[in-house]
């Protein structure tokens, strides 16, 4: 009474990227699926869910061969995947999504009423509190997700339950009650599969644990036996992450923000120094996107002003503000900042092209050795300039936007990131952290927003903690770990008893 | 194939099988299709008829797809950028009919009159670009709106139209400079200023990352409204000439007909070559092509003494085709793997 997949091999245009992985999934079970970006984890994802077929292998559900999966045909077996990208409408509103395809009908028209009051016992069943006419786009991500899961569970009667990266962009708060829904659907029988960069989940969630790397299962275990080294050891293929050295030499203050406020956030006060790491840290929806979008110029604030190295900033344009030194690498890399179809090249050089010229006209052997340094710099894989942006892994997708950055960074004084290694695995996040790192010791300021409290312990010389828009508190130095950061952001502490 | 991955270590090797569109011979097939299907229109129409493959008939096919070409560039940079003019038919009218009635009714020297035709293309295009990028409205309805404003201003500036303009014009349309037609020479340097921008300075880096992400392109400091600003001015000004042009070609400036439609074949060029009309994609190269072929296409069929109706129906199926293949070039992988389930 498992899901059995064996000696799985997959490849494309000759590059096997499956070779012969097993793994099997009992009821109840919770499995976490780990490994860098490249390692096969979605491929494998991909043949569970019917999306291709693997050339060499077998996979059995309850003990019945299953063979030319579709993704229909898996829908209709009980093998419901959910996806980072999700398959809800913006535009939509939140019962119309849930029968989107499937409405409940009454003769040739939809049966509203229905559908509607099968949709509030779902919202409730999953204890997600929005109302049942709320446009889809307006709900934060983690809803999103839910309702996904939701709409999964009422569809088919589920056996196998995939989940793709779904903590990603999910709050601690938002991420404790996916736990909680996980937690039930296991207790119902069904497994769970479940792939995630962020370790500490694996020991919070799972049961047992695969780790892929380079198509081969790296490690198979029980997560009860299991030490975090060693999980770390067999996703990086090296030795498990040194510890931090905090070199807090902080300098003169670079960026003073004063009392600034703008949708959804403010009035926020806060500096950042020469050489230090700011991290601010907030659960989604706490305005920490907003805070730093406005600073870049995405937003106009509606109040208050900031001054870079003592001179006031007009935040009127990204360009505006790039021009005073002050850049951002935003938070949704798909859309806010790659290029999928252009070049590395293009992606990384975009905002140099024009001081790389001479008068008008680009100077391409300039543009090569500027390519090549920060490519380098970056240990961006492969380093070849003229493969497409959105054919990179997500690392090193990141890489490229980040090296926009590093490639200006005569003219940098501030670099802001935020959810600087979403999607990002084990090495190129480590990468990341170097190069914030380096342009500190460069006497650029970096300050990053993270909904990671392990992210932000790691990183931050410096930490602030923004709920409702607001900093409520700073942490400096041996206060930064993450249970502190948890305790303020969820408000443990300031309660006297 | 595969024994020499089972070598591979950690760190991803630089070699390692990229999945290089560039050098799957399937999606190159597909995008030459428009260069094969060129040159077989050539062979076809040489064989079929003995006038076609003469200097006098080629210098026609030049001179018809001059001005097409020289409208078609920077409304690639348009199309690219994720945006459209629709108006440019009405500008080509609007400027011609007055560069005509300042020669024919104020005396002006067609120099200075065609000058002023030209600014006001300019002009008429900075009117689009400013209401696209300082509006929400959509850029199909903002041209198709001043499509139809530009030709009422030009019917109401003259009822009939302004004709007989002189030598200068009539040098200008149909003199031959080194033995070739001077608005061929124009859409030359026309073709290779579009060629320039787009790969030779950092504006066309902006084009194509405005058409393939808007807010990652502002986000990193674009200039996203400007550029689109500039590029429409710079089509009003194209439409300027290439009103101009016609009007001298045919020494006669007719209010309600001239450029009429113009739009569309220069829109039929531009996507014909294989430029995105969801923008972020196409090349000039692919423009040139799309003109010529239109250009071939049309002088071919009408040489042949083929209907016009027929003529309409071949265009608009090439379109297409075209269109089509394109397409499938983008999911050559699809193809293999249709190809292999066989």
């Amino acid at each position: 009474m498992t899901l059995q997949m064996v000696g799985i091999t997959k490849s494309y245009s000759g590059f096997r990227v499956l070779r012969g992985v097993d793994l099997s999934v009992a009821p109840g079970e919770v499995h976490a699926l780990l490994g860098p970006n490249g390692a096969g984890k979605s491929t494998l994802i991909k043949c569970i869910a019917g999306a291709i077929n693997p050339e060499a292998g077998s996979i059995h559900l309850d003990d019945a061969p299953v063979e030319d999966l579709t993704p229909t045909r898996a829908f209709e077996l009980g093998i419901a995947v959910i996806h980072q990208h999700l398959s809800l409408v913006d535009v939509l509103s939140v019962a119309d999504n849930l029968f989107l395809g499937h409405e409940l009908r009454r003769g040739p028209v939809i049966n509203r009423r229905g559908q509607r009051r099968i949709a509030r016992e779902l919202l409730d069943q999953f204890g997600i509190d929005v109302p049942l006419d709320a446009k889809v786009g307006t709900l934060p991500i983690g809803t999103k997700q839910l309702l996904e899961i939701a709409k999964a569970w009422h569809r088919t009667d589920v056996k196998v339950m995939v989940l793709d990266e779904p903590t990603a962009s999910l709050s601690e708060s938002e991420t404790q009650r996916l736990f909680a829904e996980v937690a039930r659907m296991k207790q119902r029988g069904a497994r769970i599969i479940y792939t995630t960069h962020r370790l500490g989940e694996v020991f919070r969630i799972a049961d047992k644990v695969t780790v892929l790397r380079d198509g081969l299962v790296t490690l198979q275990e029980q997560v009860a036996t299991l030490e975090p080294q060693r999980l770390v050891a067999a996703i990086s293929g090296g030795t498990a992450e040194a510890a931090r050295a905090r070199t807090a030499t902080a300098g003169d203050v670079v960026l003073d923000v004063d009392q600034l406020a703008g949708p959804r956030f403010g009035p926020v006060s806060l500096q950042a120094r020469r050489g230090e790491i700011l991290g601010l840290y907030g659960v989604l929806g706490s305005g920490r996107t907003s805070l730093l979008e406005t600073v870049s110029g995405r937003f106009r604030p509606t109040a208050g002003r900031a001054t870079v190295n003592g001179a006031r900033m007009a935040m009127t344009s990204p360009a505006r503000v790039q021009r005073a030194g002050v850049a951002l690498v935003p938070s949704d890399r798909q859309r806010q900042a790659l290029w999928g179809t252009r070049s590395a090249s293009d992606n990384l050089l975009l905002p140099s092209f024009g001081r790389l010229a001479a008068g008008l006209l680009r100077r391409p052997r300039r543009e090569r050795g500027l390519f090549q340094r920060t490519a380098a710099a970056l240990d961006l894989q492969p380093p070849d300039a003229r493969r497409a942006g959105g054919a990179f892994s997500g690392g090193n997708q990141q890489k490229l936007v980040l090296g926009r950055w590093l490639a200006r960074i005569d003219e940098l004084s501030v670099l802001l990131l935020d959810e600087p290694t979403q999607g990002v695995d084990v090495g190129a996040r480590r990468k990341i952290y170097d190069v914030c790192r380096e342009l500190t010791e460069r006497g650029v300021a970096v300050v990053f927003a993270s909904t990671d409290a392990d992210e932000v312990a790691a990183l931050a010389d410096r930490a602030l903690v923004i709920d409702g828009g607001r900093i409520i508190a700073e942490l400096t130095d041996d206060q930064i770990t993450e249970k502190s950061l948890l305790d303020h952001a969820h408000q443990f502490t300031g309660v006297t008893a | 194939m595969t024994t020499t991955t089972s070598t591979t270590t950690s760190a991803a090797p630089a070699s390692a099988p990229a999945v290089g569109v560039k050098r799957d011979p399937i999606a190159v097939a597909l995008r030459s299709a428009l260069l094969i299907g060129l040159v077989a229109l050539t062979v076809f129409f040489t064989v079929q008829n003995n006038l076609f493959l003469t200097a006098g008939n080629l210098k026609n096919i030049a001179l018809s797809g001059a001005v097409l070409l020289v409208v078609a560039v920077p409304q690639a940079l348009l199309v690219i950028m994720g945006v459209v003019d629709l108006s440019v038919g009405s500008v080509i009218g609007l400027s011609g009919v007055v560069t005509g009635l300042l020669i024919v009714d104020h005396g002006v020297a067609w120099q200075v009159a065609v000058l002023i035709g030209i600014a006001l293309g300019a002009l008429a295009g900075l009117g689009n670009g400013l209401l696209v990028s300082f509006t929400r409205l959509s850029p199909i309805i903002v041209t198709l709106g001043t499509l139809q404003l530009y030709r009422g201003i030009s019917q109401f500036l003259r009822s009939n139209p302004p004709a007989n303009f002189g030598k200068g014009m009539n040098l200008l349309g149909r003199g031959l400079y080194l033995g070739i037609p001077v608005p061929v020479w124009i859409a030359v340097v026309v073709f290779v200023i579009g060629a320039v921008v787009l790969y030779a300075t950092p504006s066309g880096r902006y084009v194509y990352a405005i058409g393939v992400n808007k807010e990652a392109a502002f986000l990193s400091g674009v200039a996203t409204r400007a550029l689109p600003l500039v590029a429409y001015a710079a089509t009003g000004a194209a439409a300027g000439i290439g009103g101009v042009l016609l009007a001298a070609q045919l020494d006669s400036a007719p209010p309600g007909t001239l450029g009429v439609g113009f739009e569309l074949n220069v829109l039929t060029a531009v996507l014909l070559g294989g430029v995105a009309f969801s923008g972020g994609r196409g090349t000039m190269f692919g423009v040139l092509l799309g003109v010529a072929f239109l250009g071939v296409l049309n002088n071919g069929m009408t040489l042949m003494n083929v209907p016009y109706y027929a003529q309409a129906m071949a265009t608009g199926a090439a379109l297409i085709i075209g269109a089509g293949l394109d397409e499938l070039s983008q999911h050559s992988q699809l193809i293999r793997a249709i190809g292999r389930r066989r």
